[in-house]
């Protein structure tokens, strides 16, 4: 009787401490910054790329928490998990893996109520906007010496709605934002003008969102395959799609999905350090 | 039902942006070459203060490219990117014009395919963290003096000279290299002097006397420009690079252009003397 107690006893002990030695292995923690909706505090499962992780996370086991920090003390650190585009990052830290899991758009916003200047939808060169003064939200201009010596006016601001009423009040000559975040302000601010506000694309393709896991994480490959057969999973079983779905009216397509995550998952490739 | 949820999802979502919003890692970056839409594209690895797109101009060297161009009135557009991944990968897959920089990693059958053009001949020296090395490092043109050190590599640097006398190897890129000496997990790295006086100022120009020097030039590298031959435009964009280039070079431009931010006369002359060199071959 006393040995069958003890050896129940045994298999417990064991089995919990298994338990818990997985759930440490499989415990990550990821840095991200307040940029809404992709990440925020305030939003359900933290912002749309937050619930894109929340599932891909429970599609793999693996128990991920999400801490925000200042975008300064993200990139400060350089031995930090970090999500984001890996843009802002790459310059200050070497990551082991990079897993691309989302894209973003961002284009030129003018204003205008007139359908008159058609030929004024496209920009080709940067040249086009020699003499002009662009909005941007504060942060996102890496560079003004060049664009001062070309010419080109920038004019930050702190708040999505500013830079569109600046644009709208003629301030401003364009507007540079993320599609998604310049719709919604937009439909907000001027419901019965959303038409008036041309939207120039700039970029042929779109910008990552990645979960960057730096070479200090334990078990780093094992985890960046886990998430990787998460993201593959909730693509399949139509998760990510209703994710999308609930911030953006935009038709998802999959194969377009899939072609420019693998795009950016060689662009971002991380060769052996050693 | 769904449509109110989605409603109070938009309306939370409106609320933060009317917020102040701090700086975000999810959002537009807006640098030198934020407008692509150019579709003779060169895609340039950046190398400060040579390539840049933190330098004016995006760097002595694309000032020296987009100048040839000029010359012959045709346009293109440098876009400069971070990792030699991005370079392989624009090269390989999406059949760039034209790439250009130093430690591209492109493979010798891969070369097969590239007309090569050099634009500037560095010679680099070796470099580590003093306090952690206080008796000194020395060099002297022998390998061997570094043997059992570890050597902070550029990514796609060919090291296998380095392994051969027997010194350990780890890759990174240059301002993670330079963490990577104060905190000794490499002891020396190698760099052009412009690179490495531009990172000191800026990045560590607190301690910048720390990072020392050693006697002896550890490799001249030459930074090229590479036209693809698998692009239909590659052979006849390298045709007329190659006449712009000698045009600036007689007219000038390609001198001013370096003694802007090379500010070094002797450095100049011996880049004019090689460029007269290779143009005449």
């Amino acid at each position: 009787m006393f040995q069958r107690i003890l050896l129940s006893f045994v298999i417990i002990f064991y089995s919990t401490y298994l338990y818990a030695e997985n759930l440490e292995m499989n415990s990550i923690v990821l840095e991200a910054n307040e940029a809404p909706p992709f990440w925020s505090k305030v939003l359900p499962h933290n912002g749309m790329a937050g619930e894109i992780i929340y599932e891909i996370s429970k599609a793999c086991a693996i128990n991920t928490t999400i801490i925000f920090k200042p975008l300064s003390r993200l990139i400060e650190d350089d031995t930090n998990n970090d999500l984001g585009n890996p843009a802002f990052f790459i310059d200050n830290q070497d990551f082991k893996q990079i897993i691309p899991i989302a894209l973003y758009n961002i284009s030129l916003y003018r204003y205008s109520n007139s359908n008159s200047n058609s030929n004024s939808n496209t920009i080709k060169s940067i040249d086009e906007l020699v003499g002009k003064s662009v909005g941007l939200i504060k942060g996102a201009l890496i560079d003004s010496t060049y664009f001062k010596e070309k010419g080109i006016d920038f004019e930050e601001s702190y708040s999505h709605q500013s830079l569109f009423k600046k644009l709208k009040l003629g301030r401003i000559d364009y507007v540079i934002e993320i599609d998604l975040v310049s719709q919604q302000t937009i439909r907000k601010l001027f419901p019965l003008e959303v038409d008036n506000f041309i939207q120039i694309p700039i970029q042929r393709f779109s910008n990552p969102i990645a979960i960057m896991l730096a070479h200090e994480q334990e078990n780093v490959d094992y985890i960046a395959n886990k998430y990787r057969e998460g993201l593959k999973k909730i693509i399949e079983n139509g998760v990510y799609e209703k994710i999308l779905k609930k911030y953006s009216n935009k038709r998802f397509v999959k194969a377009d999905l899939l072609k420019n995550l693998q795009r950016y998952n060689l662009l971002y490739y991380v060769e052996d350090e050693e | 039902m769904r449509t109110t949820n989605k409603n109070r999802l938009n309306f939370l979502i409106l609320l933060i942006f009317s917020l102040t919003i701090p700086l975000m890692a999810t959002g537009p970056r807006v640098s030198t070459n934020f407008l692509t839409l150019d579709e003779n594209e060169i895609y340039a690895l950046d190398i400060p203060p040579f390539i840049s797109t933190e330098v004016s101009g995006g760097g002595a060297i694309s000032e020296i490219v987009n100048a040839a161009f000029s010359e012959e009135k045709m346009s293109i557009a440098i876009t400069t990117v971070p990792l030699q991944s991005m370079i392989k990968y624009y090269f390989t897959q999406e059949k760039a014009l034209a790439i250009m920089g130093r430690n591209l990693g492109v493979s010798e059958k891969d070369k097969k395919s590239l007309i090569s053009i050099p634009l500037y001949i560095a010679s680099e020296n070796y470099l580590y963290y003093k306090p952690l090395h206080p008796k000194g490092l020395e060099f002297k043109g022998e390998l061997l003096n570094l043997k059992g050190l570890t050597y902070g590599a550029s990514k796609g640097e060919d090291t296998s000279s380095y392994k051969n006398k027997n010194i350990k190897v780890k890759k990174g890129r240059a301002l993670s290299l330079f963490k990577k000496l104060k905190k000794g997990t490499i002891d020396f790295i190698s760099m052009p002097s412009l690179s490495r006086q531009w990172f000191l100022e800026k990045h560590h120009s607190k301690d910048k006397n720390n990072f020392t020097v050693m006697e002896g030039i550890s490799k001249t590298v030459a930074i090229k420009l590479y036209f693809n031959l698998n692009h239909s435009k590659g052979k006849e964009f390298s045709d007329s690079f190659k006449k712009g280039l000698r045009s600036i070079v007689q007219n000038g431009k390609y001198a001013s252009i370096l003694k802007k931010h090379i500010k070094n006369s002797s450095d100049v002359k011996l880049q004019l003397k090689f460029m007269d060199e290779f143009l005449s071959r």
